[in-house]
Order: structure tokens, then sequence, then C-alpha cells
């Protein structure tokens, strides 16, 4: 539009100067002019009549894989002299190789194909439209569309893999699994001693407790190892996330939470996912690795919010877990939180939190002024007495300074079941 | 791009100081030189109002021209070549955000072709004109000042309509 204005601010101009002048040469002048803006009228483009289809490699990936995206364009309308093709690549998608721009010209019937990769973190991506801006003769007219070409992929959160959680929840489910059941039966671990009866296997039995009874036979029992029901709970309120330069404390919470459903679907329990945040987003519990798939489709999905409801976690939908079970919480935990933590721990939840340390995730940030070190000192003061009130009501905590890797933080405060 | 560009704007504004020179207006000719440089010089930096710019200086040198009474053919010229000038690096801006382009020489032989044919008609329907006598009475004067009223009311209708 700016060429057609420059064009006719030429033309009237030179025209007026002729009348005024009564000079014939300057209206000599506006030939070349009009002869352009003349060809530019007549070959202006028609209604823009493009198909555009997208195709993506694969529809999820794990962080730095890269994605093959395919854009087709295909003229079912007149010739297009100039088409620039661009396509709208959603935030933070970094392109590996390939164009996402190109332009040429299309005959009818005549197709453009874009081929590029690309790669990002965690996240959904959704892909909306492309940019398609036609020009015509001398593109003194254009014609400027966005067509839709959705798609969509996620890259899940990675996976690290943790050795082995152990966990006691109160009550387990009846398939076999490594969680000691409080039962006795076969198993490994010695659980105690019972009169024999018909149908035990010989090898149980006791020597020297049945030398000491002349009529009775004793036998050793040995703890059951069944399945839980674990239920993963991963705190995604805004007000416990600390964004800082180099991420957010979120993107470790999720890691924790990655790893710590992978060890316990591994070791064949029934786990399910909650995301408490600006919604409630539940994944039903399962088992295996479908279900495995589902809770890293979940979390790769997941970011914080802010949701007034969903200040506190008193509105944790506790119905959602079967009762006796255990509850697995990821959070950097708020000021408030014990007091609900401790009221679920009383309904007979066993609980284990794991709470990335927002403080040393912080401090990394802040310059080493004197108010500075005395404000964390006394912010690492109220987290000890917040996670010492969790510990005292029988609430295993696992405070994990995000610079230590988390299987080698899990590893030393997990890996054996240790009363409090 | 560029440089078919740069030829074009090199022709425009030498043609044009020529044209002044062999009038002896010699501090006009070494103003265009300059204007000309100035144009060269900041193709590759400014954006394309510069070349907007040089347009406008080169058909207003070249009216001035015109009614100063130096040479028509040399002015003519000038303005044909500042127009291509301002198209070609047009060109060269429109194909600069593709990261791709795919039968790029077939585009810009396509382009140089349409370009070449306008600029051609242009001079030659130019010239023609500059060789015709036409006397022009007021009656003839008035009519063509409504035609060019009525046109530029079309004008400014028609970019209304494309606005919205």
């Amino acid at each position: 539009m700016t060429k057609l204005f420059l064009l006719g601010f030429l033309v009237y101009g030179l025209i007026f100067a002729s009348l005024a002048t009564l000079n014939g040469g300057l209206l000599a002048l506006t030939i070349p002019l009009l002869i352009y803006l003349g060809a530019g009228f007549l070959r202006q483009p028609e209604t823009l009549r493009l198909k555009v289809s997208r195709s993506l490699s694969t529809d999820h990936v794990f962080p730095g894989e890269p994605v093959t995206v395919k854009l087709t364009l295909t003229n079912e309308g007149t010739w297009l002299d100039e088409v620039l093709l661009e396509d709208l690549l959603p935030n933070s998608l970094i392109q590996v190789d390939g164009q996402v721009s190109v332009m040429t010209s299309l005959p009818p019937g005549g197709t453009v194909q874009l081929v590029y990769r690309v790669q990002g973190k965690r996240g959904i991506y959704h892909f909306s439209a492309v940019r398609v801006t036609a020009g015509g003769h001398l593109s003194l007219f254009k014609k400027r569309t966005r067509l839709p070409a959705p798609g969509q992929f996620l890259v899940l959160p990675e996976v690290v893999r943790l050795q082995r959680v152990e966990i006691r929840p109160r009550q387990t489910r009846v398939y076999s699994g490594v969680i000691p059941a409080r039962q006795g039966g076969p198993g490994v671990e010695f659980f105690g001693v019972r009169e024999y009866q018909p149908g035990d296997p010989l090898r149980w039995i006791n020597s020297r407790a049945s030398a000491r009874h002349a009529q009775t036979t004793f036998i050793n029992e040995f703890e059951q190892e069944r399945v839980a029901d674990v239920g993963l709970i991963l705190d995604a309120r805004q007000q416990s996330d600390v964004p800082s330069s180099e991420g957010s404390l979120f993107e470790y919470s999720i890691q924790a939470t990655t790893a710590l459903a992978d060890a316990f679907l591994n070791a064949g329990n029934r786990v399910g996912l909650f995301i408490y945040g600006r919604a409630l987003n539940w994944t039903f519990p399962g088992y295996g690795k479908i279900q495995r798939e589902r809770i890293l489709w979940a979390l790769a999905q997941a970011k914080p919010g802010a949701g007034h409801v969903f200040e506190k976690l008193e509105h944790l939908p506790t119905r959602l877990f079967p009762a006796r079970s255990q509850l697995v919480l990821v959070s950097p935990l708020l000021p408030h939180d014990p007091d609900e933590l401790i009221k679920l721990r009383a309904r007979g939840y066993r609980l284990l939190v794991v709470s990335p340390d927002p403080i040393a995730f912080e401090q990394k940030e802040r310059s080493k002024e004197r108010e500075i070190v005395l404000a964390t000192r006394i912010a690492r003061l109220e987290r000890k007495v917040l996670l010492g009130k969790l510990r005292q009501a029988d609430i295993r905590v696992l405070d994990w300074p995000v610079e230590t890797p988390f299987p080698q933080a899990a590893h030393a405060a997990l890996s054996r079941f240790q009363r409090l | 791009m560029k440089n078919p560009a740069s030829i074009s704007i090199g022709l425009a504004t030498s043609s044009l100081a020529l044209g002044y020179a062999l009038s002896s207006r010699w501090i006009w000719a070494i103003v265009i030189v300059g204007l000309g440089l100035c144009w060269l010089a900041g193709q590759q930096r400014a954006g394309s109002w510069l070349t907007g710019l040089g347009l406008i200086a080169c058909v207003t040198a070249a009216a001035f021209g015109v009614w100063w009474g130096l040479s028509t053919g040399w002015m003519l010229f000038s303005t044909v070549a500042a127009l291509a000038a301002w198209d070609l690096d047009h060109f060269a801006r429109r194909i600069q955000p593709a990261a791709q382009m795919e039968g790029e020489t077939r585009l810009k032989r396509a382009h140089f072709q349409r370009l070449s044919i306008v600029v051609g008609l242009g001079l030659l329907l130019g010239s023609v004109a500059l060789s015709l006598q036409v006397e022009l009475n007021l009656a003839g004067a008035i009519l063509l000042g409504l035609l060019v009223i009525i046109g530029f009311s079309r004008v400014i209708g028609f970019l209304k309509d494309r606005g919205n």
C-alpha cells in the first residue's frame, strides 16, 4: 500500500505541477509511473485459494530430540507470481535445521513444501496457522492471509532412574510386589512364628521353637510383599513456584515427580497423579507402561497456575486416594501446608514429602549483601521448623537441595525405610 | 539483487546530473551526485523509506529540470531508472525475509522480465509523448483538471476500501 501511495503521490504531483506551469514535459514524466501502476492494477492477485497441510514426525518426544515438521502448500486458484509462506512457530521452540519460510511462484495446482526440525523444553506445543503473502505483478498489491494448519506435539519430561524408593503404606493391594504388607505368609523377611497347619511347607518349620514344646510344631512366617496404591501429588500452585533466570523450581518438582512415578510403576505399584494448581488435574491410578505414558503426558502439560480456591492444600480431594494408601507430595511447601499434611496423616495415609529447597534455589540469584544473608538465615530457620513439624507427625521428608542430582538425594533418603 | 538496484541508482543520478551539467548548472549536478552517493550508501543499511525518498528526490529533480528547460530525454531516463531502482530495492527486501527460495532464478528472471517490459514501455511512450505537441486551451486544461480531481477521489476511495 505504501508503494501505491508513493506512486500515486508522484503521479498527482507531476500532473498538478504540469497544469500549474502548463508544461507538457512534466506530464511525460508521469507516463512510466502510470504504466507501472497500470501493470500492477491489471495483475493484482485474485482471491487466494490455497490448501495447507502439516505433518509432524511424532506426537511426543523427550527433551533434546528433534521433531520434523512438514508443511505443504497447494495452490488451487490462479497463478500466483510471488508467494511467501511463513510458518508461525510456537514460542520457546528452537529451530534446529531447515527453513520456516519460503518464497516462490505457484502455478495453478502447484505445491511448495517446507521441511524443518525443531526441539524444545518440556511442554506442549501447538501449531496453529501459517501466514501466506501473495503479491501480484510487481507486487504493487498484496494479499495476506493466515491459513489454519493445526498440529501439536509434546516434549515429555526427562525420566531419571531411581534405584529404589522404600515405602510402607498401611494398606497394600492383593497382588504380590515388593512392599512389605504387614501380613505373614510367603516372603523374604522374617515376620513371626505360628503353629504349624496342614499344608504349610516343611522347610518353614522352626525347629528351635518346636523343640521347646512337645506337642506343637511351629513354623516361621515371612512378611508378604505386595503392590500398593501410590498417589503422587504435584504442587503446581503459582505461589509455591520460584522462577529464576535459569528456569523455575517447578521444573525440579516435575523431575522428581517423573522419577518417582517411574520408580513406583517399575516396582509394580498402582500409581495415580494429581496436579494441584490452577485447576485439579487427575490421572486415574493404573499399572505399567501405559500408566507411565499417561503420567508423562500429564506432566508434560503441567504448568504452575494461580487459583484462589487452591491456595491451600485444604481442598485436596482425598477421596480420590484409597484409604491408608501411600501419598507422595512433591512441593517446595508453603508455611500453612504442614497443618493440612498432618490432617492427612491423621486420616491414616502414609505421607512422603519431597521438597525441592526453594531457599537454596533462590539464593543462587541473590547477592551476598548482609541483609540478604540475614534474610536467608531466617528463611532457613523457618523451613527447618516447618520440616521438623512434618517429621514430628511421622511424615517422611526429603529436603532436596536442587543442585544435588535427584537420584543421589533420593538414594540417600528414600532407599531405606526409616521410621522417624 | 542489490547490484541491479545500485546500477539503476547510478544510472538515475548520473543521467540527472548529466542533464543538469549539460546546462552548466554545476552546483545542482554536484548536489545530485551527492544525493545519489547517499542513496547508494544508505541502501544497505536504511529501510525502504530511503529508496522511496530517493525516488521522490529523482522525480522532483527531473520535474525541476523539465521546468527549467533542461534536456527532457535525460530527465525521463532518470525517472525511469529511479523507478527501476526503487522497484528492485523493494524486490530485494521482499525476498529477504524468506529463509528459503524455491525456483529463485525463475522468480528473479520473471520479475526482471516484467520490470523490463514496464520500464521499456515507459521509456518508449514517454519519448513519444515528448516528441508530440498538443495544444491545450483553457477548456482542455479545466477538463484535464476535473479528470485529475475525479481520479484522485476515486483513488482515495479505493485506498479506503482496501484499508477496511
